[in-house]
């Protein structure tokens, strides 16, 4: 395992609501190695955005708060830092695309004095300069005549190119780590294919790391080389890919798994997809022991007394389970 | 292949300057407004030069005199041609009425933008400081603003302005408070932008449009309080031909018959209202596509 770029070490963000206290994320673990891709998977609600959203400081304060943990960024802790140091690691250090292309670009300005402004934010280069680097960055992404896009509206492309757009502009200042937060989930499926594939080449090519928020484990398998597998807040599984799809140990990664519909295999009346049973518990009430054992089916007495923590089975693969200890 | 190069066309041009304008044309009332307030801007301009008369040329001879072909809209109680005077006076009321919304624009938006961008306790603070003065009504206020500033019509103008900051304010705060939540935004934190940046980049230009239909309206409505200042003695002086002032000249001679010394500056004044509010609703329309579909 190469060294490691970002590790997150027992993060909590907790929100203040009406209904109480929402503990969106409880207990993150998890490691971006240098160079490589980490998938963070997991459905609607187990806190993978709002974990992408602590490490980029954006959680809104009230009523937000990360309450607990360290996340630490080439040996500095990022929840340390004032906010005028975090402004300068945002957009330079660590780059985020969003889920909507359709809304994320400002709709007054044209694409080139777009992107020249945010690389004038990081790097002290001349308008002239800036553009011509626009010009540059359009060119990786592959978008065709970017001399042309560079004059056009937002509103004037289509939104496989304002994502391409977007990725140009994260990407345009070097960051070490792009934080990806479910990149295609709003794109037709022959374009999502393509803008996975370019952030995948630009990762090789300009040697960033990606953080890959998702909850389709066919990209993962697609993209990444390390993943975790959050559960309720926790992160209940971290493992390589391959060890991770070879030998799935937490009951809800397996789960997921037997939740995919494979290909090869036809889906016969008598043998139809299994769903995981229950529902996840309210992030409002505190459970006492595991999260999961209300929907696992080799749950035991030590499951609904006691949490379990996060245990190595070997190296670099992590399980929060009582199963595996 | 075609067709889907036909399709892209016109959905760019829906959004096209050019494309807005032949629809803002296409709404009668607004080329009626545009038409009304191409009229105003020629007599701002070159108001004495079209004038038939000097404005403030007396000459008793032919004092209070009906309308006739020498004297289109009649003379005053000092022989001064009416027509004359009415051209002549155009810059005087439009120009306060633009000096007001000015104040108000450039004074209540920002107010506006920053207490609804950082919400919080500046919101509040800064809305209940509007609140207050939007509980006065806003005549009642510039009233009382230009009785402390002492009666002139650039003192009426500021007052008018002043009293604009609230309204304005308010348009801007609620824009602030959408475009803060927008993609873009989020996107420019992200990208690690200041605030005051996202402030002058981000959330300014795109709360422009309401604003500038406010301010179209407004000016409209400037108009009229300009006058009505004018008219009480808290704006234009004598012999300043300002619309509202001659208005207010010749309402002793209603009951004796010389109608037009009030009716005709009070239908340049009407004019000019109705012109602004016409525009105003045309770009609200314009700009707003919900309000095209009827």
């Amino acid at each position: 395992m190469t060294e490691a770029l970002l590790e997150i070490r027992n993060l909590h963000t907790y929100f203040k609501t009406d209904e109480g206290l929402a503990r969106a994320v409880d207990g993150v673990d998890l490691i971006v190695p240098g160079g490589q891709t980490l998938g963070l998977v997991g459905e609607s609600g187990c806190g993978k955005s709002v974990t992408a959203l602590s490490i980029m400081r954006l959680i809104p304060d009230p009523p937000g708060r990360i309450v607990q943990g360290e996340i630490m960024l080439e040996g500095r802790d990022l929840l340390k830092l004032t906010e005028h140091e975090m402004r300068r690691v945002r957009g330079k250090t660590i780059a985020m695309i969003f889920q909507e292309p359709m809304t994320a670009l400002n709709p007054v300005y044209r694409i080139g004095s777009q992107m020249a402004e945010v690389i004038q934010l990081h790097q002290k280069v001349g308008r002239t300069e800036a553009i011509n680097r626009a010009l540059e960055m359009l060119n990786k992404v592959g978008i065709a005549d970017p001399e042309r896009r560079l004059n056009e509206y937002p509103h004037e492309i289509s939104g496989g190119m304002r994502q391409r757009v977007l990725i140009a502009m994260a990407l345009s200042s070097h960051p070490k780590l792009v934080i990806a937060d479910e990149p295609t989930t709003a794109l037709d499926v022959t374009i999502q294919a393509q803008i996975l594939d370019l952030i995948n080449a630009l990762k090789d090519e300009m040697g960033t790391s990606n953080l890959l928020i998702t909850h389709d484990l066919g990209v993962i398998f697609e993209m990444a080389q390390w993943v975790a597998v959050m559960y309720a807040g926790k992160v209940v599984e971290y493992a390589s890919a391959g060890d991770l799809f070879d030998r799935p140990l937490h009951p809800y990664t397996v789960g997921l798994m037997e939740s995919i519909p494979h290909i090869d295999q036809p889906v016969s009346p008598d043998k139809m997809l299994k769903a995981i049973p229950g529902m996840v518990p309210s992030m409002f009430t505190e459970v006492e022991g595991c999260s999961f054992q209300d929907r696992c089916s080799y749950v035991f007495d030590r499951c609904r007394i006691e949490e379990p923590q996060f245990i190595a089975v070997n190296s670099g693969h992590r399980v929060r389970c009582w199963l595996h200890v | 292949m075609r067709e889907m190069e036909a399709e892209q066309k016109t959905r760019t041009d829906t959004d096209s300057l050019r494309y807005k304008f032949k629809l803002f044309i296409k709404n009668r009332l607004a080329l009626v407004g545009l038409i009304i307030l191409a009229v105003v801007f020629v007599l701002v301009a070159f108001g004495p030069t079209l004038s038939p008369y000097d404005a403030f040329g007396t000459d008793f001879a032919v004092k209070l005199q009906s309308p006739s072909s020498a004297h289109p809209l009649g003379t005053d109680n000092y022989g001064r041609d009416v027509l004359s005077r009415i051209f002549s006076g155009a810059r005087h009321t439009l120009l306060a009425a633009v000096i007001s919304v000015v104040i108000g624009l450039v004074l209540g938006a920002p107010l506006g933008v920053i207490s609804g961008y950082f919400g919080g306790k500046v919101d509040l603070i800064s809305m209940r400081g509007v609140d207050i003065l939007l509980s006065f009504p806003p005549l009642i206020l510039a009233m009382a603003i230009v009785s402390g500033l002492g009666p002139s019509l650039l003192n009426a103008a500021v007052a008018i302005g002043i009293s604009y900051i609230p309204i304005f304010a308010r348009v801007a705060r609620s824009r602030a408070v959408q475009v803060k939540r927008t993609d873009y935004v989020q996107s420019a934190i992200a990208l690690g932008s200041s605030r005051a940046r996202i402030i002058l980049t981000d959330v300014l230009p795109n709360s422009m449009t309401p604003l500038i239909v406010q301010a179209t309206i407004y000016t409209g409505y400037g108009i009229l309080w300009v006058a009505a200042l004018s008219f009480i003695g808290l704006g234009a002086k004598l012999p300043t031909p300002e619309w509202g002032l001659m208005i207010s000249e010749g309402r002793q001679y209603i009951i004796t018959g010389e109608w037009w010394m009030t009716v005709f500056p009070g239908l340049f004044i009407m004019l000019g209202v109705i012109g602004f509010t016409l525009i105003g609703d045309g770009i609200r329309e314009v700009t707003n596509p919900r309000l095209r579909l009827k």
